[in-house]
């Protein structure tokens, strides 16, 4: 018999999988997955010991000790409020566990434009070459091919969108698959995944979004989408971040898409109501913010603040053990 | 879930119904078959697999230990409906069963 290698997963590193294996196990304990599960589904405010003991009809001192287990694992950390909270580790390994299924998701989604009817320009064939190389390990040509022409669809249909469509399909759908990727845990990342959403994906969730890149950097994947996305981000956004010194170039208004919102484990959503999807077992807030369509720079610079301020809040929610450096 | 029913950022109505007793009893169950670092390498393993499947002996070669070790451990997998054995000729194949991929696929990240 032949022994000719087969591909199989790089094992995870003893130290990764020893962690895990820890976290894993205070899960075991019924209760302690209980009040996690419970902390998850309930705001801060109301998240304090006899709170939830109350909720789960279970003695405080046991809720005390859970948290305890809780806390000692990574999955559990107080935010700056003194609340308890899940970590980031809490909600990209166990958030889809913790939350039981609910019946009847109902979801109304930019998806499968029809794309038969007109031929596609040469350029969109082009793309479909080159990310099916991009993506060869992880998907098969007829995949990239569909996901490049809906995108090509998506934005086309769109009529002001007509400057750099081919290179902003290549984007959307890049971005699209590798959301899809990660939904489908097809790739493994030990990042959280951050998606805004606001209604026009051209002011409240750029901002946000690169403001949280430039302070994130890898350490958290950032996405954005608009329930009735803009033909380009507003200038007066594009100007008010580079005055502080955050770039938002490349970007460019995008609709929401289902594999999009998938991946994400962290929602924020910004006045796009009811548009965005809702899926258990993500951490789900909602930022009330104007929209800074026909706002001034003066306004739009304290806009910018205020937002600037609450993703520094979010990223200490999601990374409460950063520690500011010694060298 | 209306979210625009909310006046304050941060702790938006999660749409998340917690698990009640019944559930959380079953998912521990099922938690305990993967607390353990080898089972996790394991998993890893068989996740990254490029066809979905692998064998024992592609485990064993690759983390270094015995096939009946390997064999253990999967075998508290398949009991729990974890992992899917299929055996074709000589060889036993393990895969990860369909309906806890996505969990599982979280539990690694």
């Amino acid at each position: 018999m032949s022994k000719s290698p087969r591909t199989i997963g790089r094992p995870l590193d003893t130290e990764a999988a020893r962690a895990r294996a820890k976290q894993i196990s205070a899960l075991t304990d019924p209760v302690n997955l209980r009040v996690l599960s419970m902390i998850a589904a309930t705001p801060a405010p109301q998240s304090s010991s006899p709170a939830l003991a109350d909720a789960l009809v279970l003695p405080v001192t046991e809720v005390d000790r859970a948290m305890t287990d809780l806390t000692g694992v990574g999955l559990l950390a107080t935010d700056l409020r003194g609340q308890f909270q899940l970590t980031a580790d809490a909600w990209v390994r166990f958030g889809r566990l913790l939350a039981a299924p609910v019946i009847g998701q109902a979801t109304s989604m930019s998806s499968a434009a029809p794309t038969q009817n007109g031929a596609v320009p040469p350029v969109i064939l082009r793309i479909v070459d080159d990310l099916s190389y991009r993506f060869s390990s992880t998907f098969s040509r007829e995949t990239v091919a569909r996901y490049v022409t809906e995108s090509y669809a998506l934005l086309a249909e769109r009529a002001h969108i007509v400057r750099f469509l081919p290179s902003l399909t290549a984007k959307f759908a890049t971005d699209r698959l590798s959301a899809l990727a990660t939904a489908e845990g097809l790739v493994l990342r030990g990042t959280p995944e951050v998606l805004f959403v606001c209604v026009q994906n051209a002011g409240r969730s750029q901002m946000a979004a690169a403001i949280l890149r430039q302070l994130a950097g890898d350490s958290v994947h950032v996405r954005t989408a608009g329930s009735a996305p803009a033909a380009a981000v507003h200038p007066v956004v594009v100007e008010a971040l580079d005055e502080i010194g955050v770039p938002l170039a490349t970007e460019f208004p995008k609709p929401l898409t289902e594999e999009v919102v998938q991946a994400a484990d962290y929602v924020i959503t910004m006045g796009c109501g009811d548009a965005c999807p809702i899926y258990p077992g993500r951490r789900y807030m909602d930022w009330v913010l104007e929209d800074p369509v026909d706002k001034s720079l003066a306004e739009v610079r304290v806009m910018r603040d205020e937002i600037s301020a609450r993703v520094l809040a979010l990223l200490a929610e999601m990374m409460p053990t950063n520690q500011p450096a010694i060298r | 879930m209306p979210s625009s029913a909310r006046h304050d950022d941060a702790d938006a109505a999660q749409p998340f119904v917690p698990l009640d007793r019944t559930a959380a009893e079953l998912l521990a169950r099922t938690l305990r078959a993967v607390a353990d670092p080898t089972r996790l390498q394991l998993l890893s393993m068989i996740a990254g697999a490029e066809s979905g499947e692998v064998t024992v002996g592609d485990l064993a070669t690759t983390l270094g230990m015995t096939q009946p070790t390997i064999t253990h451990h999967l075998r508290i997998m398949v009991d729990d409906g974890l992992l899917v054995r299929d055996q074709r000729g000589r060889q036993v194949w393990h895969s990860i069963a369909a309906s806890r991929k996505s969990a599982i696929l979280d539990l690694l990240r």
